[in-house]
């Protein structure tokens, strides 16, 4: 809602996403009555962190906040002033969050598809660091860009193979094979291209995951992960048995052919930065296809509006069919019903990348 | 030559007004005549669409948000048929903008039709020739025979496919709550209720064994309508008290459409999308929280962070209470009723405690018994899941789930006004939990990753199977499958035409046989051919290679790049044009926004008042619409170059004006100049013939825009005007043009090559912030800043050299100029005409210096003074260093000159005494001499016999020992044996 022109929001829910929005837009937010009613109201230190890190990257933002107020970066970094090469620090593979691994599997290459370049972007994870413990290094570069094209993304292809990385800190490296072999096991029912790597850290906590990517013959990527819980704290309840590594194994891939199951061009955490590329194109028609959406996406597209401006229109998305005897072929076993999104972008222009 | 058209004009949309309407409240004008108006602008729009949102900026007036947009009919359609000599009356078309003429006037919702007075109808009669033409245009309007409200009274309505034609009798039968009920689209079954006012509302009823639970609530939901529809009615009189008289001097006669509010919603003639819009959203509305709460259950963080929407005053309806029973079960709250107005998120038991508070519609509440309810959430749940996926690939519904309740959410900041009463006291509206949860919702946790919560046996055949053609090894599509694309060569040559690139022979499929024989009758004639073929061969492969060449390098992606960006181009306007195509327009302008060539209608308030009173319809008033960050004020960045053909140079900080983009505005220049390390050193003044880099404050513009500078724009002036232009290059929030500092100190100490420096600084910290800082004397030894010495401002530095005392040390730096963030917007168009052309605003200094006489002394060092004449030069006398002369050649080595002969002393006249004297004195000199060498060389001759009789000692003594030593040996060695000696 706007109070006096400013768009003013209540919680800490969305934070990162009306930040990055009102930092790309250059519009104030004002967000009241972040955990009004708990224990220990106000932000969190990572979010101040997070707001931290947006300082550095913005030219000129003021922040007020009587209380004092990772992943959502990716969004803004193509319309910064210079080029950025960012050394973050901290957990890398966690439970809740897109890990670095998802990162790096999914997020980067739809922005490198549209940020693109020699040096286009990239993320590199130089150490793991597993919760609680931390102690993860990751360095992140992206080049600028002035203005982005408009484009239309309606083929995900089918999936061509599987890969991924089998992650252990300071376990028995059988670990890993095991968590792989059981994962294995589901995608070779599907397809015989299947390989992982196993990275056998040594971070400050010990940990263990998996982390499944599937690379579609038109340049989809679909990534999922599972992983160990944070010792201490099993399933959110102290002293609850600890996962195995075949569970891990196992639901890793279920996710991974659940993310199958509901397609599109992208996957579930890549699908607000798609979002975001298509509203901030020139003012052309972009369209991509995607599965069902997700309580994060829609919350985006509502923030999209609210920033830009920008209304997406929803359809269905139907697969063309040759016309002649359509009757009698069944329909493609293709998971969830997909949605193609399209929309007019608002032109947008990086105003702070200089001319010389 | 080939005009591109502006890059300014073909990203940003735009519309010349060619009518204004104020719609302020006459009231509200009466007792103040300068209050801020509610002005409504109409126009096409041009450039790109128009967004319902864009931020606008008026040149001449200022930045607005618009309050409303909407589109009007083209008021001057094209006409339909092109080919035609001449317009006859009926068929004319007047548009004339801002003149009035034409008669009928267009709004929004209403039609306005000039008649001239109010006896004109009569008037026409008498005078039947005068205003022929205008007749033939309103007499279908005058003499209209129904009202509108007769003609929607006739009319008839099919709200859903399978439904009955409603029509406005069906109402009066419906008057007395006979609910109706009828499928919906979905197949549900849906029970209309009548109330007082007309108004249909519409719930789901499942065939539960619920009837008794429904008609309890029946009476209640009646009582809530009626007692809403009085507070609604309330609301429409008084919109229509709002609803600003028209301003006509003549009398004018109002034809009003109706305005299908939500009111009055299913019962209008033209059922358009709006009303539709709403039509669903009713009976959606309970679908929308079920997909809302199974949206929360299934990720098992509730999505929706609304607050929880209270309208305490309107009583709680059936579908409120359903409501709240649905977000007992889920955290979240549903908000979708807002044309339902009636909804109540709170919990049962909150309802129980709202009671005493309302004053009806209590008792009836009350034996809502726990079983009923906890069927209601079993069935609800259960429908809901079943249906998520589905109703998500419904696309219509998700569309209005995403994008309809941000609505709703504003309304929750009214809130606090609805639970008041009376002042003092409020209504005690949420319960703590209620509003907690609702906090929870709001601060969950903020994670973009999507887990699925309830991960499916894949091992299963049917879920398996699901996607499994998701993957390569399943079905392909039709058109990449490898049996369509081998039909697809099937029709065209399966067997068709092959070459044998050795022989270069074509092959077709129909002559394969006849190649046959022909093969074997070549072999008889192959001798004659043989020199033939040869040629041909070569031929034939030079031909092949070109062909290879080509395909690689010449013809390579079918033309050039410009060609394919071309293309690219035009493939993609085709699609924006298509891509909306088949929409209409309420909802096209809601993707699209308001295409160019639409007749829009902008409705602004708060628009100063001057822009009424001093409008000139000779001067154009364009409302500029803004891209999203170009409302904001920064420093950008320009480059600059002064007009050759303006007289005058421009002055660093004096102000200019702009025109950039939309907007003119007057501002403070600073000028400088990009040097090689990339520092921008301030100058004084904007160079001549040169491009100048300048920044200075003002609205953040996209990079590469165009503008114009002008340093007055008063009266007629005998120069020319324009006074530079230039580009804009960057947008920034901090100055970067630096100046030139010296900091000047004295050596208070020197040993060696270490000097102890005062006066460079006040303080240590100050120090601190320079240790390390290169500094020099005026004379160019260089050194460094070492560390500060006590507090006083001293510091050590070393040299490359020994300095003087005499000497000044210099550290030089740059300081970031302050710049002021003066902008001032050039609004002409709210200047009285008089003063339009007169308007100045900063005066430049030597403008204020000129009219207050000031004269600036010049610093005396500055001035120039007459040079005296130079002391003449004398050179000290060479001197050649000894060690340097040694290794001259001969010819460079300075000559040793015969001195100079001695001066003749006084002679001396002896007598011969003296004479006498003198020689004796020489004899006994040459005696002596001869004496000393007699006794020199005897001496020399004892020491030569003595040395000789030492000698002989020491020989004889050596002789003596050897003897010795023999002897000693011997007995030894006859003593203890050879060995033993060694």
């Amino acid at each position: 809602m706007e109070v006096g022109g400013v768009l003013t929001y209540e919680g800490s829910k969305c934070l990162r996403q009306r930040l990055i929005l009102s930092t790309l837009s250059g519009k104030p937010v004002r967000i009241r009555n972040i955990r009004a009613k708990a224990d220990d109201p106000g932000l969190k230190d990572y979010e101040v962190s997070f707001i931290r890190l947006l300082d550095c990257l913005n030219n000129g933002s003021s922040i007020e906040g009587h209380r004092v107020l990772s992943g959502a970066t990716v969004h803004a970094c193509p319309f910064c002033k210079t080029p950025i090469s960012i050394t973050l620090t901290g957990i890398t593979n966690n439970e809740l969050d897109p890990t670095v691994d998802m990162i790096c599997a999914s997020l980067v290459p739809v922005l490198r598809r549209f940020v693109g370049g020699d040096d286009g972007p990239s993320v590199k994870c130089v150490r793991r660091g597993m919760s609680p413990g931390g102690g993860g290094r990751v360095v992140f570069t992206c080049p600028v860009r002035r203005s982005l094209t408009a484009f239309q993304w309606m083929d995900s292809g089918q999936i061509k193979r599987i890969r991924g990385v089998a992650y252990t800190s300071r376990v028995t490296p059988t670990v890993a094979n095991r968590m792989l072999d059981a994962a294995k096991g589901m995608f070779l029912k599907f397809l015989t291209d299947v390989y992982f790597t196993v990275d056998n850290a040594k971070a400050v906590s010990p940990g263990f995951g998996l982390c499944a990517v599937a690379e579609s013959n038109k340049g989809t990527i679909v990534c999922a992960e599972a992983m160990s819980h944070t010792p201490g704290q099993e399933g959110g309840v102290a002293g609850a048995a600890a996962s195995t590594p075949e569970e891990i194994g196992e639901k890793a891939a279920s996710r991974l052919l659940e993310e199958i199951w509901r397609g599109g061009c992208v996957d579930a955490i890549a699908q607000p930065l798609l979002l975001t590329f298509m509203a901030l194109a020139p003012t052309d028609v972009s369209k991509a296809v995607l599965g069902p959406l997700t309580p994060y996406t829609m919350h985006f597209l509502r923030h999209l509006r609210d920033f830009f401006h920008v209304t997406f229109k929803i359809d269905e998305h139907k697969e063309e069919r040759i016309a002649e005897d359509d009757s009698s072929l069944p329909e493609r076993r293709t998971g969830a019903a997909k949605l193609v999104l399209t929309c007019i972008g608002v032109g947008y222009s990086n105003i702070g990348k200089g001319q010389i | 030559m080939k005009f591109r058209p502006l890059t300014w004009r073909t990203t940003h949309p735009f519309v010349i007004v060619d009518r204004y309407e104020d719609i302020t409240n006459p009231e509200t004008l009466r007792t103040n005549s300068k209050c801020d108006r509610n002005v409504v602008l109409y126009g096409y729009v041009r450039g790109i669409p128009f967004h319902q949102f864009q931020p606008v900026h008026i040149p001449g007036c200022g930045d607005y948000k618009l309050k409303d947009i909407s589109f009007l009919p083209d008021p001057c359609p094209l006409p339909e048929h092109m080919k035609k000599r001449a317009l006859n009356a009926k068929e004319r078309l007047t548009y004339a903008p801002l003149s009035g003429v034409g008669g009928v006037v267009y709004d929004k919702d209403a039609v306005y039709i000039d008649l001239g007075g109010s006896h004109h109808g009569n008037k026409n009669k008498n005078i039947a020739n005068e205003s022929e033409d205008e007749d033939d245009v309103f007499q279908p309007l005058l003499d209209l025979q129904k009202t509108t409200d007769e003609k929607q009274a006739q009319s008839q309505i099919q709200l859903f496919p399978q439904s009955k034609f409603i029509g406005n009798d069906d109402f009066n039968e419906e008057q007395g709550d006979n609910p109706e009920i009828f499928k919906d689209g979905s197949g549900r079954t849906v029970e209309t209720v009548k109330d007082s006012t007309g108004r249909i509302r519409r719930r789901p009823i499942f065939s539960d064994g619920l009837e008794d639970e429904d008609s309890n609530d029946d009476d209640e939901e009646s009582e809530s309508d009626e007692s809403m529809s009085d507070e609604e009615e309330s609301e429409e009189d008084v919109s229509n008290e709002m609803e600003p008289p028209r301003k006509k001097t003549k009398s004018t006669s109002h034809v009003k459409e109706d305005t299908h509010k939500s009111s009055s919603g299913s019962d209008s003639e033209d059922y358009d999308l709006d009303a539709d819009l709403k039509e669903v959203q009713k009976t959606q509305a309970v679908q929308d929280s079920q997909i809302e709460s199974l949206l929360t259950n299934r990720t098992e963080t509730s999505t929706p962070h609304r607050t929880p929407h209270l309208k305490n005053n309107s009583s709680s309806s059936v579908t409120a209470k359903l409501q709240g029973l649905l977000e007992k079960i889920s955290t979240s709250t549903s908000q979708q009723l807002k044309t339902n107005d009636t909804h109540d998120m709170s919990d049962e038991k909150e309802l129980s405690e709202n009671k005493p508070d309302e004053d009806d519609s209590d008792e009836d509440d009350t034996d809502g018994d726990e079983d009923v309810k906890a069927q209601y959430r079993k069935m609800m749940l259960k429908q809901a899941s079943s249906d998520f996926y589905k109703s998500q690939s419904t696309v219509s519904f998700l569309r209005k789930f995403i994008y309809t309740d941000l609505k709703e959410e504003e309304d929750s900041s009214s809130e606090e006004d609805d639970n008041n009463i009376g002042g003092l006291f409020y209504k005690v509206s949420q319960s703590k939990s209620s509003k907690h949860l609702s906090q929870t919702a709001m601060d969950e946790v903020d994670t973009s990753r999507y887990i699925p919560p309830a991960l499916r046996d894949w091992s299963k055949d049917e879920v398996f199977n699901s996607i499994k053609d998701c993957f390569v090894t399943g079905e392909w599509k039709e058109s990449e499958n490898a049996q369509t694309l081998l039909k697809m060569d099937d029709d065209g040559d399966i067997f068709g035409d092959f070459e044998d690139l050795e022989s270069g022979k074509k092959f077709t499929a129909d002559s394969a046989e006849a190649n046959k024989e022909e093969i074997d009758e070549n072999i008889v004639p192959q001798h004659e051919d043989k020199e033939k073929s040869a040629k041909e061969k070569l031929i034939e492969k030079k031909r092949r290679l070109k062909e290879m060449f080509d395909a690689e390098y010449d013809e390579k992606g079918n033309g050039d790049h410009f060609d394919s960006l071309k293309a690219e181009m035009s493939q993609q306007a085709q699609l924006n044009r298509a891509e909306f195509e088949g929409l209409d327009d309420e909802a096209r302008v809601q993707y699209e926004g308001y295409r160019p060539g639409m007749y829009v209608r902008m409705e602004f308030d708060k628009f100063p008042c001057e822009f009424i009173t001093n409008f000139n319809a000779s001067y154009p008033v364009i409302v500029g619409g803004l891209l999203e960050n170009e409302s904001n004020m920064g420093f950008i960045r320009i480059r600059i170059k002064l007009h050759r053909w303006y007289p005058k140079i421009l002055k660093n900080r004096d102000p200019l004006i702009l025109s950039l983009g939309w907007r003119r505005f007057q501002t403070l220049m600073y000028y400088a100049k990009r040097e090689d390390n990339f520092r921008m050193r301030s100058l004084k003044y904007a160079r001549k013939y040169m491009h100048v880099e300048a920044m200075c404050w003002g609205p953040i513009t996209a990079i590469n825009t165009g503008f114009v500078a002008l340093q007055n724009i008063t009266d007629r002036v005998p120069e020319f005007r324009i006074a530079a232009n230039g580009v804009v290059l960057e947008a920034d929030q901090s100055c970067k043009i630096v100046k030139k500092l010296k900091l000047m100190g004295t050596p208070e100490k020197i040993l060696k090559k270490t000097a102890f420096i005062k006066d460079m600084f006040h303080s240590d910290t100050e120090i601190a912030k320079f240790e390390g800082a290169k500094i020099e004397t005026q004379s160019g030894i260089r050194g460094i800043i070492k560390k500060f010495q006590g507090d006083r401002g001293h510091f050590r530095a070393t040299f490359e050299d020994v300095i003087k005392m005499s000497d000044v040390i210099i550290l030089k730096t740059w300081v970031p100029l302050e710049m002021a963030k003066h902008c001032f917007p050039v609004r002409t168009l709210l200047l009285p005409p008089s003063e339009k052309a007169a308007w100045q605003g900063m005066k430049t200094v030597a403008q204020v210096k000129k009219n207050k006489g000031i004269k600036n002394l010049a610093n005396p060092d500055s001035l120039y003074t007459p040079i005296t004449k130079r002391r003449e030069y004398v050179p000290l006398p060479l001197k050649v260093p000894k060690e340097l002369q040694k290794a001259l050649p001969y010819s460079e080595k300075p000559k040793i000159t015969p001195k100079a002969a001695k001066e003749q002393r006084v002679i001396v006249v002896k007598d011969p005494k003296e004479i006498e004297m003198d020689s004796f004195m020489k004899r006994l000199k040459t005696m002596m001499e001869d004496k000393i060498q007699k006794e020199e060389k005897e001496k020399e001759e004892r020491r030569k016999k003595f040395q000789k009789d030492i000698d002989d000692r020491e020989h004889m003594r050596q002789v003596r020992e050897k003897r010795k030593k023999a002897a000693a040996c011997r007995i030894k060695s006859k003593k203890y044996g050879k060995k033993d000696i060694v």
